[in-house]
């Protein structure tokens, strides 16, 4: 260096120098100022939390471009991105922030999608997965988790001492006597159950004929009159035999387990004595409100956290109807089992006033003339339902058995299924006098609240002497319902 | 007790002095700088006293440094797993904070203080009085070139402060560590940025330009012979540390906001 | 011509120069005596304006040096050569630089020019061959020579000399006493020295000036000053510890700031 003058050696250092700075800054600012190439497009985020400009653009992990600026526009961040010239994006790509490691090394990771036309220089990516706010989760998520501990010291507390564990052997022993009890009966009453079961095939069977029968078209009421009679004369007798041999039959076996079905009803009694004046485990478990405070609780947080699922539902219903032209209540019980939103299966009883309807005719032969003395036998009876529901959108198809007869039945749901209108049409058979068209009822239900709704409608339209309007009321529970309700039985008692 | 008082404001007082009278010696300073003709052949000796002639003392330093601060940051950082970042923790200290720090320190005991000795025995020998008989300003011949050396060589040192401490990171985290190299310039690259370097090149201008100018007055305004020199390069060297120390920290308040 | 009118100056509470009153004619040689602290130095940096007075007046030529502004005052100074008391080499710079400072900074010559003017000029004071040596090299009386080489090389009109036999052995002071005669009759110069040797004032002063307690308290030839009656002026020239002038114990030459 001796050879040089002060003012090369400075130059040659300054040289030096900037050549360094020039490195770092290129290394840093990574081109900057040649980098310009690549095209724009823009992506706006609610939320970036705490993503910069100059942060990496990923495609696949791999770097495709930065974010070039960083602009508020009503309360929304709009990012402008630059992409390599030589990676495309559709019109369906999609922008989600993405952290590697806890330390939160951020970038934007981009799909690129697939949907042509490709996005043009200066258009928005609008497909964007905001981020998920890691502390609503875990605050959520650990108020799950508390009401789960909750829960967990009640049931430690309801099965942790000596006399709830005394008191749970006691249930199972008394759950044990009931189904021997059960099973005893059964075993018992087997041939005679047989008998009813034969029975009812019969009367099915005869059904089935008097509606084969009436297939063909009838020319006049008096005719069918006739006619009918003439098979009544024949079928009737019979008829009437086996629905009363079959009833006297079920009467008897109820007569002969009178005992086995009084101790059974005895346990249930007294298991429900039990459970009601909260002894034993169930008792407790009925009785604590804690526990059922923290069973709500955790339910009600883990349904927030996880979100709305395709749950199996179940709903109970308990309908009355008053039937105008009849003058009479008709109440009648359902269950409806939906494993998915648009499939569901309705099981029900319903308590018919006019059940079956029978004519006896007597003809007495006077000096005057011959006088037809028509007497109705009216009988209330349980009926069955039975229906698979199809439901497309707003509407719902049913098919199945429809107060113990084969019907098909439609809805109309309205009013974000507030209200229903529906169509049933069952009991194809014309063995009852004044309905010999099939039973078609109309009408409306109406959500007066959640659980309550009101019905009114028009019943057995196409039977002249039997058509009338109806009015009813209902309610309806879902099995979340229950939750609540027991838990505010037992809060109450 | 009084005593005390008066003390305290004996020493604000001497402090006030001295701040005013380097202000004054600042706009002279500036006032000579800008009036032609200009001290180009000074100024280039200053830059190769001050500049280069440092060089090896700032390399050692700032290559030991970014050793030591790597060695460091990668034992605690392993801890909870993060070693992958000390190359970023290393560049961000050495570029915004260490780099011009050192360098100053080292160029005020340095350059600092050959320059209050210089000019402090210049005045005691009457030399700075000959210059003014020669027709020659003496800030102009004198302390201009200083300052402007001063103020254009710190930011150059700092530079290759930046670089060589990084490095020096590198050898440690890489050599010593068994770390992945592509993984330590990734992440001394990735996390740094532009104005991280010449913020901190800023800080360092303000520093050279500081040593310079404190260490020029120190020596300028010696008396009292081969003693006073010797007082004014102490002086010079704890006044122009003071004032690295002090002022990097608002300089850093106010740069990187 | 200088002309120094009543120049009061006072470091702090110090008062140093009382109310000065001198005059020197072209071509004269005077020499200023007085006392070590006497103000004799800070009454010569009043003459070349490196020092401002807090009153009074010094004329170079009829003009007013103390109200020029800065630039004006470098003009003047042009005219000015001055030998100091330690010669005020500067260390940093060789021999012939030194000499030739003056030309390269306000004549703008080029080296070679410069170094040739240089070597006459040190030859001019008895010095050969020393061009490219370094002031650190040269002993105390090549030191003064040197700087009267500096001194002269701009061809100034006044020459000042600051204790230019302080600090020499008896021959050396001798020479220098020559040279100074020499500079005087070959360049006809004014020249101001100010000394307490009396030796050498006697030997190169035309007129001398006796300055104490801050004032000039007499001026004549070296005969009339040797023969004056004035006590203070009497007890300085012989010398004697005993008399009007009080000694105050040791003092130091110092270095004043100049602002």
């Amino acid at each position: 260096m001796k050879g040089l003058s002060t003012e090369l050696k400075v130059g040659l250092f300054a040289v030096f120098v900037i050549l360094i700075l020039g490195f770092m800054t290129f290394k840093v600012g990574g081109l900057d100022w040649f980098k310009k190439e690549g095209y724009t497009v823009y992506v706006n985020f609610k939320n970036i939390a705490g993503l910069d400009e100059k942060t990496k653009v990923k495609i696949a992990g791999v770097d495709a471009g930065v974010i070039e600026k960083i602009e508020l526009k009503d309360g929304i961040a709009r990012l402008k991105l630059r992409i390599r010239k030589d990676v495309t994006l559709y019109s369906d790509a999609s922008a989600s922030i993405k952290a590697t490691g806890l330390l939160g090394d951020k970038y934007l990771e981009i799909k690129i999608g697939s949907m042509e036309p490709a996005l043009k220089n200066g258009e928005s990516v609008k497909e964007v997965i905001e981020l998920v706010d890691i502390d609503d989760m875990v605050r959520k998520l650990s108020r799950v988790s508390e009401n789960i501990s909750t829960l967990a010291v009640s049931l430690n507390e309801a099965f942790g001492t000596e006399e709830s564990k005394k008191a749970l052997k006691e249930s199972v022993l008394n759950l044990g006597e009931i189904t021997a009890n059960l099973s005893h009966t059964i075993i018992v009453n087997d041939r005679k159950m047989r008998n009813v079961l034969d029975n009812i095939n019969k009367l099915t069977a005869s059904l089935n004929e008097v509606v084969t029968n009436n297939r063909e078209p009838l020319k006049t009421t008096l005719l069918n009159m006739e006619d009918f009679s003439g098979r009544l004369k024949t079928d009737g007798p019979e008829l009437v035999a086996n629905l009363s041999k079959a009833t006297k039959e079920l009467k008897e076996v109820i007569e002969e387990n009178k005992n086995s079905l009084k101790s059974t009803i005895d346990s249930f009694n007294n298991v429900a004595k039990k459970i009601d004046s909260g002894e034993g485990t169930l008792g407790k478990l009925v009785k604590d409100d804690k526990l059922y405070e923290s069973i709500n609780k955790a339910a009600e947080g883990l349904d927030r956290t996880i979100g709305a699922i395709d749950r199996f539902k179940t709903f109970i219903t308990f309908q009355s109807d008053y039937l105008m032209r009849q003058g009479d209540g008709k109440g009648a019980f359902y269950v409806t089992l939906q494993p998915k939103p648009d499939k569901y299966y309705i099981l029900g009883v319903v308590g018919d006033p006019l059940g079956r309807v029978t004519t006896k005719e007597t003809i007495t032969s006077t000096p005057t003339g011959t006088t037809k003395v028509k007497k109705k036998e009216i009988e209330k009876e349980i009926e069955f339902t039975a229906q698979f529901a199809k439901r497309f959108d707003n509407t719902g198809l049913r098919i199945g058995v429809t107060e113990s007869t084969f019907g098909a039945g439609a809805d109309y749901f309205f009013n974000n299924d507030k209200a229903k209108a529906s169509v049933d049409i069952w009991d194809f058979s014309n063995d009852e006098e004044d309905s010999k068209n099939p039973h078609v009822k109309v009408g409306v239900d109406y959500f007066v609240f959640k659980n309550l709704f009101v019905s009114a409608g028009a019943d057995n339209i196409l039977n002249k002497k039997k058509a009338g309007g109806y009015v009813g009321a209902g309610i309806r529970f879902e099995d979340e319902d229950f939750k609540y309700l027991f838990g505010n039985i037992s809060r109450l008692r | 007790m009084f005593k005390i008082i008066a003390l305290i404001g004996k020493v604000i007082l001497n402090f006030s002095e001295e701040m005013g009278r380097i202000l004054l010696l600042f706009s002279v300073t500036l006032k000579q700088m800008i009036i032609p003709p200009y001290e180009v052949r000074n100024t280039f000796k200053q830059m190769l006293e001050i500049g280069i002639r440092s060089l090896p003392v700032v390399l050692i330093t700032a290559i030991f440094t970014g050793m030591v601060f790597s060695l460091q940051t990668f034992t605690g950082f392993k801890r909870f797993g993060a070693e992958t970042l000390v190359g970023t923790v290393v560049a961000l200290s050495m570029t915004r904070e260490l780099g011009p720090v050192l360098t100053a320190l080292i160029v005020a005991g340095r350059a600092g203080a050959a320059m209050a000795a210089e000019l402090g025995t210049m005045r005691v020998t009457e030399q700075i009085d000959a210059l003014e008989t020669l027709a020659t300003n003496p800030v102009k011949y004198l302390i201009v070139p200083r300052f402007v050396a001063g103020t254009l060589m710190l930011p150059a040192l700092a530079t290759i402060a930046d670089i060589t401490g990084i490095a020096g990171g590198y050898l440690v985290t890489v050599g010593l560590f068994e770390s992945s190299s592509i993984v330590y310039w990734k992440r001394t690259w990735d996390y740094l940025e532009t104005s991280d370097i010449f913020n901190g090149l800023i800080k360092a201008a303000f520093f050279g330009a500081s040593i310079s100018l404190i260490s020029c007055y120190k020596g300028f305004y010696t008396r009292g012979g081969a003693e006073g020199v010797g007082k004014g390069t102490t002086g010079a060297v704890v006044l122009s540390s003071m004032t690295i120390l002090i002022s990097d920290y608002f300089l850093s308040a106010w740069l990187f906001r | 011509m200088i002309e120094i009118i009543d120049l009061h100056k006072s470091f702090g509470n110090h008062h140093v120069l009382k109310g000065v009153n001198l005059k020197i004619e072209k071509g004269e040689s005077m020499v200023v005596i007085g006392g070590s602290g006497s103000g004799k130095s800070v009454l010569l940096k009043h003459i070349i304006g490196i020092l401002k007075p807090d009153k009074g007046n010094v004329l170079i030529d009829g003009i007013d040096i103390t109200k020029l502004n800065e630039r004006e005052l470098y003009e003047i100074r042009k005219k000015f050569g001055m030998l100091f008391q330690m010669a005020a080499l500067f260390d940093s710079l060789t021999v012939w630089e030194n000499v030739g400072f003056a030309l390269t900074r306000q004549k703008k010559m080029r080296d070679e020019d410069v170094k040739k003017i240089a070597s006459e000029k040190l030859r001019l004071v008895g010095l050969v061959n020393v061009e490219d040596l370094m002031p650190s090299e040269l002993s105390g009386g090549m030191k003064k020579r040197v700087g009267l080489a500096r001194a002269i090389a701009h061809e100034p009109e006044i020459l000042l000399y600051d204790e230019p036999t302080t600090g020499l052995d008896p021959i050396m002071a001798d020479a220098i006493n020559d040279l100074i005669i020499e500079m005087k009759n070959k360049l006809s110069v004014t020249s101001i020295a100010i000394t307490h040797d009396m030796h050498s004032a006697y030997k190169i002063a035309d007129r001398i000036a006796m300055l104490y307690d801050g004032k000039i308290i007499g001026t004549g030839t070296p005969d009339e000053i040797k023969n004056t009656e004035d006590p203070v002026i009497k007890q300085f020239i012989t010398g004697s510890a005993y008399g009007p002038i009080k000694i105050e114990g040791v003092h130091n030459e110092r270095s004043f700031n100049r602002a």
